[in-house]
């Protein structure tokens, strides 16, 4: 895909560690995609009820609203069917729950970099279109 | 080994259990120490009463034998001599010692023959009139065994070995006692001396029954304080033996306790560690990326330093989380469709440089193509990975290192086999043991969680690990995965 077909992509990213919000933030627009952030699941929420995403990036451990609360009230807000990518540093039996509450993509924060989880999410989005 | 709670209470059972052998042993010992002392004493008890009454009964008889002499006994002693003055002398003297000496039922006089063997009655306490028909053993019946000693009727003496030889030189006791229906006697016997020839022989006895059926059975009744103090000392051995299983049981839940809550701790310290590491690794690897624009050369090398160290911090933290959810039981796994080729050579980039840097040989036998598997990637992953970088760290330089990877019936074979320095005999029963390193390897960097970590990710999976290895020439690892 190239970085102009990207251009209308726009991923909003929901991460309280403001090191890897920036970090991602910086990789998607790298690669063409236009990006959102908010640093809780409140105000992620709140964004996700005004605009539809083509792409959400959500960590599991936030203050205010969890990763979880986000994804279990997605179904309400504009972004019903925007696939969800899970961030996390949690171990594999929350990844499991985040896993039945639709997530569509989980990444371990410890064990992937930051290029290697932006290129699956381009990779998956590429193949959704 | 992980998979459940068993693992966390295995190892205290295990002590409880030690501990219930101990109880039992120890219960056991005293019962029989508390029975044997009580048995030695109260026997010992028994021998003392004994040899003081043999003194005595001795004493009686000594001093009652110069009473008689033998001039007065040679007289007599025959049938015929049956009412004679000096015979009724003789009788009566016998009858005033059963009188003085309280508890003696029969006083008598012997004589040697010429057959060793047979004694014959000189005189008897009751035989006055030998003729006469009395109820000696006052049965209420008169018949044989009433029958009067005759002067002069033999004695059969070839089973009273202290009457045919002792009593006629000493003092002398019998070995048994006499136990008939009126009670317990005891026979004690001295001989009566010529006053000329004090050194010879004697050739009369005298010899005293004395009663003692009494006395004996106070000395038996000593028994029963020995066997209440042997009880009493029992029971406080059994409470001291149960009491310190209790204590030891305690200690041992409570040991068990700790060890799971530094478990826990370990996890949680370990996890709280993991985010910021990863947080930090994730800025220097987007530094290192260019997308906070173009670095210096120097800074890139520098950061790519400061990179891998953050990298190394992080896999510690994770081994410790890994090491923790095996201790409790909580190591979770992620079972996933994965390529075996991909996983392959993702092991296989990580690991050729290491080999490189050491000269070694790193040689591989993988099948071109290779099915897909499901298996948790990243435990698996970090197991081969730990096999192969401990080849390439334990293998001196030169060395080889071989990767042979086969799949046969859904079963992932990978033997990892190095020229290294091998695991001595001593140290391989404990080598996937926490914190464990070989002997021979304490020069060499690492934590001792490795293969701790290797083996409970395997078995967690349903797969086997295990090795082969000789110091100084190498070691082979054998893991095999349902996949």
């Amino acid at each position: 895909m190239s970085p102009a077909a990207a251009q209308q992509k726009k991923i909003l990213i929901i991460e309280d560690d403001k090191g890897i919000n920036n970090g991602l933030q910086i990789k998607f627009q790298k690669l063409g995609f236009k990006t959102d952030v908010c640093f809780d699941g409140e105000q992620g929420l709140k964004k996700m009820n005004e605009e539809t995403f083509e792409g959400i990036m959500v960590d599991l451990m936030m203050p205010i609203k969890d990763g979880f609360e986000v994804l279990s009230q997605k179904g309400g807000t504009k972004n019903g069917s925007t696939p969800i990518y899970v961030l996390t540093a949690l171990g594999s039996e929350k990844q499991e729950h985040a896993r039945k509450l639709g997530a569509r993509m989980i990444f371990s924060k410890s064990d992937r970099s930051a290029a290697e989880v932006v290129n699956e999410i381009q990779k998956d989005l590429a193949l959704k279109a | 080994m992980v998979n459940s709670k068993q693992k966390d209470t295995a190892p205290a059972e295990k002590q409880v259990n030690n501990g219930k052998l101990t109880v039992t042993v120890i219960v056991a010992a005293s019962l029989i120490v508390t029975v044997g002392m009580t048995y030695v004493l109260y026997t010992t008890m028994q021998d003392v009463f004994r040899a003081g009454i043999d003194e005595r009964l001795k004493g009686l008889a000594g001093a009652a034998s110069v009473s008689f002499s033998t001039k007065e006994l040679d007289i007599i002693g025959h049938e015929e001599s049956v009412g004679t003055p000096a015979y009724e002398q003789s009788v009566i003297k016998l009858q005033h010692i059963r009188l003085q000496i309280p508890n003696i039922r029969f006083a008598y006089i012997f004589r040697q023959t010429d057959d060793p063997n047979t004694l014959e009655f000189v005189a008897d306490a009751d035989s006055l009139h030998p003729d006469q028909e009395v109820d000696l053993n006052k049965d209420g019946i008169i018949n044989d065994e009433d029958a009067l000693a005759y002067p002069g009727d033999p004695y059969d003496v070839s089973e009273i070995s202290e009457l045919r030889e002792i009593a006629f030189k000493s003092p002398a006791v019998d070995r048994e006692f006499v136990q008939d229906q009126w009670g317990i006697t005891l026979s004690g016997y001295a001989p009566i001396r010529d006053p000329n020839l004090p050194e010879k022989s004697a050739k009369y006895a005298i010899g005293l029954d004395l009663e003692i059926t009494q006395f004996w059975k106070m000395v038996q009744r000593i028994i029963i304080p020995f066997i209440g103090f042997s009880v009493f000392l029992f029971l406080v051995i059994v409470f001291l033996a149960f009491s310190l299983r209790n204590l030891w049981k305690r200690q041992v839940h409570q040991m068990a306790e700790l060890d799971r809550q530094k478990d826990e701790l370990i996890g949680i310290v370990s996890h709280q560690l993991a985010s910021p590491i990863s947080s930090v690794q994730w800025s220097l690897q987007g530094v290192l990326d260019g997308d906070f624009g173009p670095i210096s050369n120097e800074l890139k090398k520098h950061m790519e330093l400061d990179s891998k160290t953050t990298a190394n911090l992080l896999d510690l933290a994770k081994l410790l989380l890994d090491v923790s959810r095996i201790e409790l039981g909580r190591l979770k796994m992620n079972k996933q469709k994965h390529s075996l080729s991909e996983f392959f050579h993702e092991i296989i980039t990580v690991i050729e440089p290491k080999a490189k840097e050491k000269n070694i040989t790193f040689k591989r036998s993988i099948p071109a193509s290779l099915p897909e598997g499901m298996f948790d990637k990243r435990l698996t992953h970090m197991t081969i990975e730990n096999l192969l970088t401990n080849a390439v760290k334990y293998t001196p330089e030169k060395g080889k290192v071989e990767l042979t990877v086969s799949v046969r019936s859904s079963v992932l074979s990978c033997i990892v086999k190095d020229t290294g320095i091998g695991i001595p005999k001593k140290d391989q029963a404990e080598l996937f043991g926490k914190l464990f390193r070989a002997s021979n390897v304490q020069s060499i960097e690492g934590n001792g969680f490795g293969l701790y970590v290797a083996k409970g990710a395997i078995e967690q999976q349903g797969g086997s690990i295990r090795f082969e290895s000789e110091e100084g020439k190498g070691t082979a690892f054998f893991v095999e995965l349902p996949v």
